[in-house]
């Protein structure tokens, strides 16, 4: 059965930020809260939730994970993938470090 | 350069009060996303995947000194120590906190920059020739019109809200296009009085462009007298925002509109519209050209021998990494004695593109010590020193070369334009700059590289086509095919005088197979081109595709 998470981005620096239970809002993509395909309603729900914070998160959306051999939530699509992770290439620069609390 | 007047820096410093303002309320809720979003994108801050992304105007890709060093500075202090130099002479920073955009904006003000424009359905930054003002084949110097096509561009209120965004390049130089005007939306070509005598006036092009529906501009007029550009300008905007598609955005170029009408009718309604205007207030009158061009004066050129010999020798010296770089990445100055430096910013394994705060504090150091403070960003993602004294290329090399700033590889086809693709873009479906790096580092034979001779090689994340695949001489465009990477060759592309658009090799390649068979293409033309004197795509024109499928396709 597919797997959904809420994400959005975070307002004050546009990172991928993820949907929690008591809709509250986490860097972690791990810690979000899941919701199974057999719960539509609960899936809205959220989405609801998500979209009345929006001082919080710009556009929130739905995205499909699933939960590897070690139990963890993790994205299917390498879109996802990458938001979660960053880029994928050797930067030019050198990557800074970012909060990991969402402002609230 | 152009010097903002009181009126121009008031306007900026307003336009920066205004939107700290707007970024305030959006930070305290006091506007939701779908309010903020039109205001941060007419200040060119878009939302990418990873954080914010703020593009800010170069004006025809020219840069002073002052404004480089700022640009750096900007880099350090809010963003991770880079800037991404565009395809629109632009640079783009991909890590900005939002509370940051006004102080950014008002730092930037300081040297007269903003980003105004950079976004949205509006007239964006007019790009040009990387070579203006100094080019040996140029007839006019294309940065004054330019200027002047800001000026009038710039909050102008009839075409703020555009069909869809629109762009034009203007080049000076008749015979040599290195500002890819047919492929823009206006093209704009300097080109003598038929009637002959010293006088000069444009060829305008129109309804050129990349993206979903590549096309190549088609002629709106032969022959426009050159105080006629503004009027005609504007009645070609006035065409498009009249009948330009509103309802489907990716029918909303002027390329759609031409083609639908056809260039004929499309002609006759801008020459109707024209006929209304002309002669009118949007006259250039010479005195509103000495204006500007009184700012596009050369700088105060030393009287010197002639150096293209020395600059021979130069390439053909001992040393053959300084020959190597001089032979690819130097060119002739219109003035004697003076040399042109394409200052290669796509070194092995980075970021086509990409420039850190100390490339771009050297690069500045540089334009003063060896120029007059002058650099240029080119269409190309590469930067120019267009001022520097032949006799100092030697160690105008040996500083480049210890800052990754002097890969001998201008106009071959490790010169990747590439766009920024999936590692930070909310539109690609594939990733882009690890291709282009991966090419880089499995062609590391620089003698390979330089019989190759001149390549162009383009790659898209996406259909948008920000990296301009379709005019690559190979053109690559990533595609999704069921979650997994995918990319299609094309080749025969090309955006200079000879343009022409890449037309699709065959299947796609998966990502692990891609970059060996752009090496593939590479190895076929070398082993089946008449002589080294034939480019790789005067072959591609001549030979066609089979000989390239049968290597990459065998009998499949």
């Amino acid at each position: 059965m597919k797997l959904w998470i809420i994400t959005g981005s975070a307002t004050d620096d546009g990172a991928p930020i993820y949907l929690q239970t008591g809709a509250r809002w986490t860097r972690t993509l791990s810690a979000a809260e899941p919701v199974a395909d057999d719960q539509p309603q609960h899936k809205l729900a959220l989405l609801e939730a998500a979209r009345a914070q929006q001082r919080i998160v710009c556009d929130p959306y739905p995205m499909e994970v699933r939960r590897g051999s070690d139990g963890e939530l993790a994205p299917i699509s390498l879109r996802e993938k990458i938001r979660a992770e960053g880029p994928t290439i050797l930067r030019v620069g050198a990557p800074t470090s970012r909060p990991t609390a969402v402002s609230a | 350069m152009y010097r903002y007047d009181h009126y121009d820096q008031t306007i900026v410093d307003q336009r920066v009060a205004q939107f700290r303002d707007q970024v305030s309320r959006r930070l305290s809720g006091e506007i939701s996303e779908d309010e903020f979003k039109p205001l941060r994108l007419q200040n060119g801050l878009y939302m990418q995947l990873h954080a914010y992304m703020l593009r800010v105007a170069i004006p025809y890709g020219l840069l002073s000194s002052r404004q480089l060093r700022k640009l750096a500075e900007v880099s350090r202090k809010y963003d991770r120590g880079y800037g991404h130099f565009s395809t629109r002479q632009n640079i783009q920073y991909n890590w900005p906190r939002l509370q940051d955009v006004p102080k950014i904006l008002a730092e930037l003000a300081t040297v007269e920059m903003h980003s105004i424009q950079t976004s949205g359905n509006c007239i964006r930054n007019t790009t040009s020739d990387h070579l203006a003002g100094v080019a040996r084949d140029e007839l006019v110097d294309p940065r004054v019109y330019c200027e002047i096509i800001r000026q009038w561009s710039t909050f102008h209120p009839e075409f703020a809200f555009l069909p869809r965004k629109f762009k034009i390049a203007v080049t000076g130089a008749p015979t040599a296009d290195r500002a890819a005007v047919r492929v823009h939306d206006i093209g704009v070509r300097v080109v003598p009085d038929p009637e002959g005598g010293d006088d000069y006036g444009f060829q305008i092009l129109v309804g050129g462009g990349l993206g979903r529906t590549p096309r190549i501009a088609q002629v709106c007029r032969e022959f426009l007298p050159r105080e006629q550009l503004l009027s005609y300008l504007e009645a070609i905007l006035r065409v498009y925002n009249r009948h330009g598609r509103r309802d489907n955005k990716f029918k909303a170029r002027i390329k759609i509109l031409v083609g639908a009408l056809g260039i004929a009718e499309f002609k006759g309604q801008v020459e109707e519209e024209w006929a209304q205007i002309r002669d009118g207030a949007m006259t250039l009158t010479q005195a509103e050209f000495d204006r500007v061009a009184a700012y596009f004066q050369d700088p105060d050129y030393a009287e010197l021998e002639p150096s293209d010999l020395f600059v021979d020798s130069l390439k053909l010296g001992k040393d053959r990494t300084l020959g190597r770089w001089v032979a690819s990445n130097v060119i002739g100055h219109k003035i004697p004695g003076y040399s042109i430096v394409m200052v290669s910013l796509k070194p092995k394994g980075k970021p086509p593109g990409d420039a850190t705060a100390e490339q771009m504090e050297l690069v500045a150091d540089l334009a003063d010590r060896y120029g007059f403070g002058r650099v240029v960003v080119t269409h190309e993602q590469n930067l120019v020193l267009p001022d520097v004294e032949s006799r100092h290329l030697p160690e105008v090399h040996a500083q480049l070369s210890a800052s990754s700033l002097a890969e001998p590889n201008v106009g071959k086809v490790t010169d990747i334009i590439a766009c920024p693709g999936l590692d930070y873009c909310n539109l690609a479906n594939a990733r882009s700059i690890p291709i282009a790096t991966e090419i880089g580092e499995r062609i590391d034979d620089l003698d390979y590289l330089h019989d190759l001779g001149d390549i162009s090689l383009n790659i898209s994340g996406c259909i948008n086509a920000c990296g301009h695949h379709h005019v690559g001489n190979i053109g690559i465009l990533g595609i999704d095919k069921q979650g997994e990477e995918f990319y299609q060759l094309m080749l025969g592309g090309s955006s200079s005088d000879d343009a022409s658009l890449g037309r699709i090799l065959g299947p796609a390649f998966p990502r692990a197979e891609v970059v060996e068979a752009v090496a593939t293409v590479l190895r076929t033309y070398i082993d089946q081109r008449e002589s080294a004197d034939e480019r790789f795509l005067d072959y591609v024109r001549r030979a066609g595709f089979e000989p390239f499928k049968e290597r990459l396709y065998g009998d499949a």
